[in-house]
C-alpha cells in the first residue's frame, strides 16, 4: 500500500482544517472512523490518500443523547454499541436491527455509524480496481458483465448498489445528518444526503471533500411507532444486503397512520417507496394489502441480465416485512 | 523466472481474453490453443489423451435397457479457503536450505524442493511446526517455497514470502470445475444396465492433478464407460482440494441417479440399495463391506420415511425436502515411518514426520503410541514437522496419516516392547530406540471407507434462501482412534460440501478474463452461522488391516455432502438443479 501520514485532530474543527491543509499542499486526505473498510481500499490501491485524518481522537462523538424530544447519535458510535443501545433498540428498532446485521462481530466492534453510511460501493468491478465509473473510468462494467448483485432501481450510468444497512434505516426514520465543514455545521435530511450516479457518478453522497459526517439526529419517536429491518443475505453473516427493507410504521391501534419504506441493496442510494407508503396510509394492513404493497414495490424495476431474481425477492420481502410488523405485539 | 513458453502463453491468453473459458469450449477446433500442442491437458505419460475407463459394452447395455436417461451437470471452481494463505521463510547456510513453510507433507516437500533446486534431499530441511489449515492447498505445491528459496540464494539472506488472500485464491489452486454428461440405462425394475460419463475438467493453464471425475465406481453395473478430458483453460489453476475428484463427480452422478429414481417412481434409498457397488468395479472384493449398514442406519436415524415425500409437494412458500447420498472412498495402506525412544526416566519420545493441518495428527499419533505401548498418553512426548529430526512420513494428504504413519507407530512400538523384553528398561544415560518403516498391503482386497448422508433442507421459494435443517452423517471409517477429532473431520467436510452446493464460485469478467470474487467475502465461503448441526454416527467395523482397524476419514465427510444437499433441494422444490452452486438467483430463476 502507499505510504500515508496519520493525523489525530482533537476537534471537528481541527479535522476540517487538517483536510484543508492537505488540499492546499495538493494532497488527498481520507477520514478514518473504524477504518475497517478504508484499510481494505488503501491496501488494494482503490484509494491512495496522502493523509489519514483519524476521527477517533475527537471526544464525545460516540454518544447517544436525548435532545429536543428526539435523539442525537454521534457518528463515531460503533455499530455494536448502536445495536445494543437500549434507547435505540426500543425507540428506533429499525436502526438497532440494521446495525446488528452489518458484516461480522469484529467489524461491528470497530466500524462506526458514519463509516457505515459513507461506505464505498462493494461492486466487484470497483473493488477489483477495474477502470469503472466509480474508479474514475468511463464505463460501468456490470452492464454487460457480471451483475447479479447490481441495481434494479435508479441505475445508470453506474449500477452499483448502496452497501449500507444503517442508511435505509436512517432514511426510513427521517433522520437528519449533521455535516461539519469549513463554514460550520449544516443539517441535511437523510433522504437528501445520498446522490444518484446520474447526479454525480463520482460520489454516493453530498459530503464535500472537506466535510465530516459528525452525527445523526433522530426525530421524536411517536407512541404508535413500530419499525424493523429485514435483510436478505447470501449467507448467514458477512455479506451486504442482496435486498433489504427498512420499514417504519406509525400505528393507531390497528390502523397505519403513516408508513416509510426504504429498500437497501437494490439501488445506488437507499431506495424509498413513496407510492407504497401512500397506499398504506390510513389503512389496516391486511395480508391482501401487504401483497398489493409488494406488487407496488417493484413497479419501475429494471432488470439487468442476471439480477432479475432481486425483483421477486423485493416483492416478497416488502410484503413479509409489513406483515411481521403489523402482527408484532 | 518465467520461461519464454510461459510468456508466449500469456500473450495468447491476453489476445483472446474475450473467448469463453470453460473446459468443454476450450476443446472446440476454433478455440485458441493455450499451449502449442492443444488444449487436452497432458497426462503423466505426456500424452494428450482423455482418461478412459470401460467395462462391458455400454452400447449393448443401452440397447437392452428398458429406459435410457441423459443429462448434463456442471460444477464450478471452489477454493480450499484454508485460514492461512501461503507463507514461507527460506534460509541458506552454505549449500543447505532450511525452509519454514506450511506444508501437508514435510518429506514430500523436501523431495520436491531438492529435485527442483537440483540438490540432494539431505541438503534441504523442511520445518512445519504449526500451520493454519490446508485442505489440499498446501499439498503438491511448492511454488511459493521455490520462489523464496531461489531469491534467498540470490540475495544471500533469508527471504520471507507471503501471499495475500486474493493471491492465494487465484494464484495457488482450487477444485477443478467440471461439465458432466451422463447417459444411464435401467431395466423395468430400475436396475442399472449401462452407465456412461463424458466429462470435461478445467485445469487452468497447467495440469497439477488428474482432473478425474469420480462417481461411476459407486454403482454396480455390467456396462460402464467413463471418458474424462482434463482441459487447459484460461482460468485459475486447478489442483488438490480435499478429495480432489470426488465431490464434483458425486454431485453429478448422484443427482443423475436421484433423477432416474424419480422418473422410475422409486424411493431414492431403494434405488441406491438396488444399484450401489458391492465389489470394487464389480470385480475385486472389498476388505469388508458396510455400505448397506451405513445407508440403513442413516435412513433410520434420519426418519427417512417420514421426511421424504413426493418432490415439490410441500405447500410452501417455505418448502421442506429430504435427500440422501452415499460414498465409498479409497483407504489404502502404504509406507510410512516412526521412531520411538525410551529414556531412563520412563519418557517415551515419538518421532513422526507429520504436520498438523487441523486434523489433530500429533494427538492421534501419540494416542496410537500410548495404546500400542500400553502406557498413559501423558508419558508420550512427540517430535514432528521437521525433516532433520523426524523420519519419512507419507504426508497429510489423501486421508493417509492415521492409516499409514499410524501403522508405522504401532510397528515401532512392537519393536520397542520387544527390546524392553530382551534388554530390560534403560538405566542412567542409556536409551532404547525403536524404528519401523512398514509397507503393508490388504492382500489384494480393496480397502474403502463407506458412508451415507441424509439431509433435510428448507427452501424459501420467494426469497430463494436454502437452510439445512437436519443433517445425519453415518460413516464407517473403521476403528475411530480419536472420536472428537474424527467427528470434527466429518462435520467440517460436510460444511464445506454445503458451501460448495449453495454458495461458492469464482466469477470472471467475460471480457477481460479477470476473476471477480476471489477471497472469503466474494466466494461466499461458509461462516460458523451457516454451519448446521451435523449428527455424526460412526459404524466401527474392523477389516483386520490398518492401525487397530482404522480407515481413512479426512476426506470422507465432503465427498457426498454436495449431492445430498442437491437431492434435498430437488425433493423440496421439484426442480432438478443441475449447476453448482445452487444459489438464490438460480433457485428463483427456475421457480419464476
Amino acid at each position: 500500500m502507499k505510504t500515508f501520514a496519520n493525523r489525530n485532530p482533537q476537534t471537528l474543527d481541527q479535522a476540517v482544517k487538517t483536510i484543508q491543509q492537505a488540499g492546499t499542499k495538493g494532497q488527498t486526505a481520507s477520514l478514518v472512523g473504524g477504518g475497517s473498510d478504508l484499510l481494505g481500499l488503501v491496501k488494494e490501491f482503490i484509494i491512495k490518500p496522502d493523509v489519514l485524518v483519524n476521527l477517533k481522537t475527537i471526544k464525545g462523538l460516540d454518544q447517544v443523547a436525548p435532545a429536543a424530544g428526539g435523539v442525537n447519535v454521534g457518528g463515531l458510535i460503533t455499530l455494536d454499541s448502536l445495536g445494543r443501545h437500549p434507547l435505540v433498540r426500543s425507540q428506533y428498532t429499525v436502526l438497532a436491527e440494521a446495525a446488528e446485521t452489518v458484516a461480522t462481530p469484529q467489524i461491528r466492534n470497530v466500524g462506526t455509524l458514519a463509516g457505515n453510511v459513507c461506505q464505498r460501493p462493494w461492486c466487484w468491478y470497483f473493488r477489483n480496481g477495474f477502470p469503472c465509473l466509480k474508479n474514475g473510468g468511463e464505463t460501468c462494467f456490470s452492464v454487460v458483465g457480471e451483475n447479479r448483485f447490481h441495481a434494479i432501481f435508479g441505475g445508470g450510468p453506474s449500477y452499483i448498489v448502496h452497501p449500507s444497512d444503517t442508511a435505509p434505516a436512517l432514511v426510513a426514520l427521517d433522520a437528519k445528518f449533521r455535516v461539519v465543514g469549513p463554514s460550520g455545521e449544516r443539517m441535511v435530511p437523510a433522504a437528501e444526503f445520498f446522490v444518484l450516479p446520474q447526479q454525480d457518478v463520482a460520489r454516493e453522497n453530498v459530503l464535500a471533500a472537506d466535510e465530516v459526517l459528525a452525527g445523526v439526529q433522530l426525530p421524536p419517536a411517536g407512541a404508535g411507532g413500530r419499525s424493523t429491518y429485514n435483510k436478505g443475505l447470501d449467507r448467514e453473516a458477512w455479506t451486504h444486503a442482496v435486498v433489504s427493507a427498512a420499514v417504519v410504521l406509525d400505528m393507531d391501534n390497528e390502523i397505519c397512520r403513516s408508513a416509510r419504506i426504504v429498500l437497501g441493496g437494490v439501488a445506488p442510494i437507499p431506495w424509498r417507496l413513496p407510492k407504497v407508503e401512500s397506499m398504506l396510509a390510513g389503512q389496516r394492513i391486511t395480508p391482501e394489502l401487504a401483497a398489493k404493497a409488494g406488487e407496488a414495490a417493484i413497479v419501475g424495476a429494471q432488470k439487468l441480465s442476471k439480477n432479475g431474481y432481486k425483483v421477486s425477492m423485493t416483492k416478497a420481502l416488502v410484503r413479509r416485512t409489513l406483515l411481521t410488523l403489523t402482527t408484532r405485539a | 523466472m518465467p520461461s519464454s513458453r510461459d510468456i508466449e502463453a500469456d500473450c495468447r491468453i491476453a489476445e483472446h481474453v474475450n473467448r469463453k473459458h470453460r473446459a468443454e469450449e476450450a476443446l472446440r477446433p476454433e478455440s485458441v490453443k493455450i499451449w502449442p500442442d492443444g488444449n487436452i491437458s497432458l497426462n503423466a505419460k505426456n500424452e494428450a489423451e482423455p482418461e478412459v475407463y470401460r467395462r462391458g459394452n455400454v452400447e449393448e447395455g443401452f440397447r437392452t435397457s428398458e429406459q435410457v436417461f441423459e443429462d448434463r451437470y456442471t460444477t464450478t471452481y471452489v477454493h480450499n479457503a484454508q485460514m492461512e494463505p501461503r507463507v514461507c521463510v527460506a534460509s541458506w547456510e552454505g549449500d543447505k536450505l532450511t525452509l519454514y513453510t506450511p506444508t501437508q507433507g514435510t518429506s514430500n516437500c523436501r523431495h520436491d524442493m531438492a529435485r527442483d533446486l537440483g540438490i540432494p534431499d539431505e541438503k534441504v530441511r523442511v520445518i512445519c511446526k504449526y500451520m493454519g489449515g490446508g485442505f489440499g492447498n498446501k499439498n503438491q505445491n511448492q511454488d511459493a517455497d521455490l520462489i523464496a528459496a531461489t531469491l534467498a540464494k540470490e540475495v544471500g539472506a533469508p527471504v520471507k514470502l507471503e501471499l495475500t488472500r486474493k493471491e492465494d485464491f487465484i494464484g495457488v489452486h482450487g477444485r477443478w470445475p467440471t461439465t458432466q454428461y451422463y447417459k444411464v440405462g435401467v431395466n423395468r425394475d430400475g436396475v442399472l444396465q449401462a452407465l456412461q460419463l463424458r466429462g470435461y475438467s478445467g485445469m487452468g493453464p497447467y495440469r497439477k492433478n488428474s482432473g478425474a471425475i469420480g462417481g461411476v465406481e459407486l454403482y454396480q453395473c455390467p456396462n460402464v464407460e467413463s471418458v474424462v478430458y482434463p482441459v487447459y483453460t484460461n482460468r485459475a489453476v486447478s489442483g488438490n482440494y480435499r478429495a480432489p475428484e470426488f465431490p464434483q463427480g458425486f454431485f453429478g452422478i448422484q443427482s443423475m441417479m436421484d433423477d432416474v429414481a424419480y422418473k422410475m417412481k422409486m424411493d431414492p434409498v431403494e434405488f441406491v440399495l438396488k444399484n450401489m457397488t458391492r465389489k470394487s468395479n464389480d470385480d475385486v472384493p472389498y476388505s469388508n463391506y458396510t455400505l448397506e449398514d451405513c445407508i440403513r442406519r442413516g435412513a433410520e436415524a434420519f426418519e427417512w420415511k417420514k421426511r421424504w415425500h413426493a418432490p415439490g409437494t410441500d405447500a410452501g412458500p417455505i418448502k421442506r425436502g429430504a435427500g440422501m447420498s452415499f460414498m465409498t472412498i479409497r483407504s489404502p495402506l502404504g509406507q510410512s515411518s516412526a521412531v520411538i525412544r525410551l529414556d531412563s526416566n520412563g519418557r517415551y519420545t515419538l518421532f513422526v514426520g507429520v504436520t498438523d493441518i487441523g486434523a489433530g495428527a500429533k494427538t492421534t499419533m501419540s494416542m496410537i503410541a500410548a495404546e500400542a505401548l500400553d502406557v498413559p498418553l501423558s508419558s508420550i512426548d512427540i517430535v514432528w514437522g521437521d525433516t532433520d529430526r523426524c523420519p519419512f512420513s507419507v504426508g497429510e494428504s489423501g486421508s493417509r496419516t492415521t492409516d499409514m504413519t499410524g501403522g508405522a507407530v504401532i510397528e515401532a512400538a512392537r519393536d520397542l516392547k520387544k527390546q524392553i523384553a530382551e534388554k530390560g528398561l534403560p538405566k542412567g544415560e542409556n536409551a532404547l530406540i525403536a524404528s519401523a518403516s512398514p509397507n503393508p498391503t490388504s492382500d489384494g482386497k480393496v480397502r474403502k471407507a463407506f458412508g451415507a448422508h441424509f439431509v433435510e433442507v428448507e427452501v424459501d421459494t420467494e426469497l430463494g434462501r436454502v437452510r439445512v435443517l437436519k443433517y445425519v452423517a453415518v460413516h464407517d471409517s473403521g476403528r475411530i482412534i480419536n472420536p472428537l477429532t474424527a467427528a470434527s473431520q466429518i462435520k467440517g467436510g460436510a460444511t464445506q460440501g454445503i458451501g460448495m452446493a449453495l454458495h461458492e464460485d469464482l466469477f470472471y469478467d467475460r471480457r477481460s478474463g479477470q476473476p471477480l470474487t476471489a477471497g472469503y467475502y466474494g466466494a461466499r465461503v461458509m461462516t460458523h452461522l451457516d454451519a448446521p448441526e451435523i449428527e455424526v454416527i460412526f459404524i466401527e467395523s474392523d477389516d483386520g488391516y490398518g492401525p487397530f482397524g482404522a480407515k481413512c476419514i479426512g476426506e470422507a465427510g465432503i465427498v457426498h455432502a454436495v449431492a445430498g444437499v442437491g437431492n434435498a433441494i430437488f425433493n423440496a422444490i421439484g426442480h432438478r438443479m443441475k449447476d453448482l452452486p445452487i444459489s438464490r438467483d438460480r433457485i428463483l430463476g427456475v421457480l419464476a
